[in-house]
């Protein structure tokens, strides 16, 4: 299940890739969402390269590299971040090292820098 | 799916985003519209909200050293080419390759060099790359020796040695590696410098306009290109990439991502040089919802002979536009952007050839070339700003835009039948001129030293846009046919010519369906049987086989 929701995040970023583009790095605009039921919230960090910001959803797009106990490989996908005033200091194309939680439905940044 | 069906396809998915029919995750939004009175506008949401704000490096600038130091040519004794560490991104190190020089105790990666006609250039070429290398010194008049290609590239740890005398005009031309199969990736990962010839045509421009280079006359070398989650450059291709040649997920200018220059109110010149590997750009600069008026006062082989008037220009990967931009015509000081304008790209390769329409086979299947653009990469022909330019409060300036720039003589055109030759593929992956692919040992074109020819250009149908770059003789366009709706509308020249036509060219860019006539002389001074290259600049076509030698018969 796991495998198949990132797989058509993926392909589903990808898709917007070829369109929604009107400003650079306005490509992904996919919230990383989970529906599975519910389990422990398990907490990962990862590196990646800042590619979108928005303050209104309060959502940061990143380009990352495996993340560590999450499983998750490398991809582009937008986030949800825990505090909107995490993003204050963030800038597009901007190496970051961040923190992310899965609740077993949500994923969630919870630190970034 | 054929590309117009995945097209469809792909813009109705889009649109069921914006309904929110795909829950509102994806936007899609049209960023410019035709008015009623037929002047281009954006869209008011566009350029003075996120985007703007988004442009926070300052565009690197040709300096005393450094990243594009200029540097007069002759004063140039190595140029070695070097894999090391750069920051592409700001603070992040990357692989780059450069082409390094020291002179005068300053160390300068891909120098811009400035020479005048006559200069006698004399250097050496130490490749420090673990793979083959040359440099082809792009647009200029060489000896086959001197042309740098192929055939001349030499292995890791070894040298060239150039010696050649610039013959030609004044203009903007460059310099960039031009090994066998792999040019695509030593361009790429950085190797690519500016060769600009001044004559005194230029320096009265100059004086005129009171133009300084690296202030007020401005390089701007536009590549795309990718990063990995490090910021470092990437350079990964899929087969299908490889056909289609690379795209990138940023556009870069002089090596800025998201750049942004401080400008007073008064005229600018931009020498641009296409730079991408593959990737085509429409180029207009544009203030808030209004596209600006600018002038093209130059193409690859300089100056023309007038200047004319522009609202957006097309310009092929190799290709160079010189124009002037008067920021006087902006309003108030909200910030002017160089954009690449919304195109159709015409990834038509799957096309059927007869009827130019999608091909019955392709119409139920699967687009063998639909995933060419890797997850994330800037779709061919999407509208993207480039270069912010900060309008700043300025002394007065009362230069004017000369009505008279240089003198270029009408194009020769030889009488009879022109050469033809057919940019296709053979429906496996393979580019090919007229059913030839490159053969290091072979020139299946010889042509006559000291005649006059003229070349019939034929893209097929089920193609896509090629730039056809011919060494060793600059060329005239004479006339455009069959060419695409978006083409036609901006020929406002006779022979349904382009206003970049007008000037004298080493690169033109051949649509799908299109025929393109040019004009050659093989005049020049050089003894014995001479060999060039004829080939597409999309690096991705020409590592894979879309390139011809033609020999030059003493």
């Amino acid at each position: 299940m796991k495998t198949f929701l990132w797989v058509s995040l993926f392909a589903v970023a990808g898709a917007g890739g070829a369109y929604a583009q009107q400003e650079p790095g306005g490509r992904y605009t996919t919230l990383a969402e989970a529906p599975t039921s519910g389990a422990k919230t398990e907490t990962g960090t990862g590196i990646g390269l800042i590619q979108r910001i928005d303050k209104e959803r309060s959502t940061v797009t990143i380009k990352h590299g495996p993340i560590q106990g999450l499983n998750m490989s490398a991809m582009t996908m937008s986030f949800p971040v825990k505090d909107r005033a995490l993003l204050a200091k963030l800038q597009p194309l901007q190496k970051v090292e961040f923190e992310l939680s899965y609740d077993g439905k949500n994923y969630l940044i919870t630190k970034i820098n | 799916m054929n590309p117009l069906s995945r097209r469809s396809f792909l813009a109705a998915f889009a649109g069921a985003g914006a309904a929110g029919l795909a829950g509102g995750l994806l936007r899609h939004e049209p960023v410019f519209a035709a008015s009623g009175a037929g002047e281009q506008t954006t869209s008011s949401a566009v350029l003075p909200g996120a985007a703007e704000r988004l442009f926070t490096n300052r565009l690197r600038l040709p300096g005393a050293s450094g990243l594009y130091a200029a540097v007069a040519a002759k004063d140039v004794r190595q140029i070695t080419v070097s894999a090391l560490d750069f920051e592409v991104l700001p603070g992040l190190a990357s692989p780059f390759w450069a082409y390094v020089a020291e002179v005068g105790g300053k160390r300068l990666l891909n120098p811009t060099l400035l020479a005048r006609p006559g200069d006698r250039i004399e250097l050496r070429m130490a490749n420090r790359l673990k793979q083959s290398t040359i440099i082809h010194w792009h647009g200029l008049t060489n000896d086959e020796r001197n042309d740098g290609v192929g055939m001349q590239q030499v292995a890791s740890g070894r040298h060239y040695d150039y010696a050649f005398t610039v013959r030609d005009r004044a203009a903007n031309y460059w310099y960039h590696p031009h090994p066998h199969d792999i040019a695509g990736e030593q361009a790429y990962m950085g190797l690519a410098g500016l060769l600009i010839v001044k004559d005194d045509d230029e320096e009265k421009l100059a004086r005129a306009l009171d133009l300084t280079l690296g202030v007020t006359d401005i390089p701007l070398v536009i590549q795309d290109r990718s990063f990995n989650f490090e910021g470092r450059l990437e350079y990964k291709l899929s087969r299908e990439q490889m056909f289609m040649g690379f795209l990138g997920e940023e556009i870069l200018v002089n090596l800025t991502a998201r750049p942004y220059v401080d400008a007073a109110r008064r005229i600018y010149r931009f020498r641009i040089l296409n730079g991408s590997n593959a990737r085509s750009y429409r180029l207009g600069f544009a203030q808030g919802g209004r596209l600006l008026d600018y002038h093209l006062i130059g193409t690859d082989g300089g100056l023309l002979e007038q200047p004319r008037k522009v609202r957006e220009v097309f310009i092929g990967a190799a290709q160079r536009l010189d124009v002037l931009l008067d920021l006087r015509v902006a309003s108030g000081n909200e910030p002017v952007f160089l954009k690449t304008l919304a195109f159709d790209p015409m990834h038509n390769e799957s096309v059927d050839e007869k009827t130019g329409k999608p091909a019955a086979a392709a119409q139920g299947g699967a687009d063998p070339h639909a995933a060419h653009a890797a997850p994330g990469a800037i779709a061919d022909g999407t509208e993207m700003p480039l270069l912010r330019i900060n309008i700043k409060s300025s002394p007065e300036y009362r230069g004017e835009i000369p009505s008279q720039l240089s003198r270029l003589p009408g194009p020769a055109a030889a009488a009879g039948e022109p050469r033809r030759f057919r940019l296709g593929h053979d429906g496996k992956g393979n580019w090919n001129i007229n059913g030839w692919r490159f053969n290091m040992h072979e020139t299946p074109v010889t042509v006559q030293r000291g005649t006059r020819e003229t070349w019939l250009l034929q893209n097929n149908h089920a193609s896509m846009p090629h730039p056809v770059h011919i060494h060793g003789f600059p060329f005239r366009v004479l006339e455009r046919r069959d060419s695409p709706a978006q083409v036609r509308e901006l020929a406002t020249l006779p022979n349904r010519l382009l206003p970049q036509d007008s000037g004298l060219l080493d690169t033109v860019l051949v649509w799908p369906g299109e025929s393109v006539r040019i004009a050659l002389d093989f005049t020049h001074p050089f003894p014995g049987d001479q060999t060039y290259m004829f080939h597409c600049h999309n690096l991705e076509h020409e590592d894979t086989g879309m390139m011809i030698g033609y020999k030059v018969k003493a």
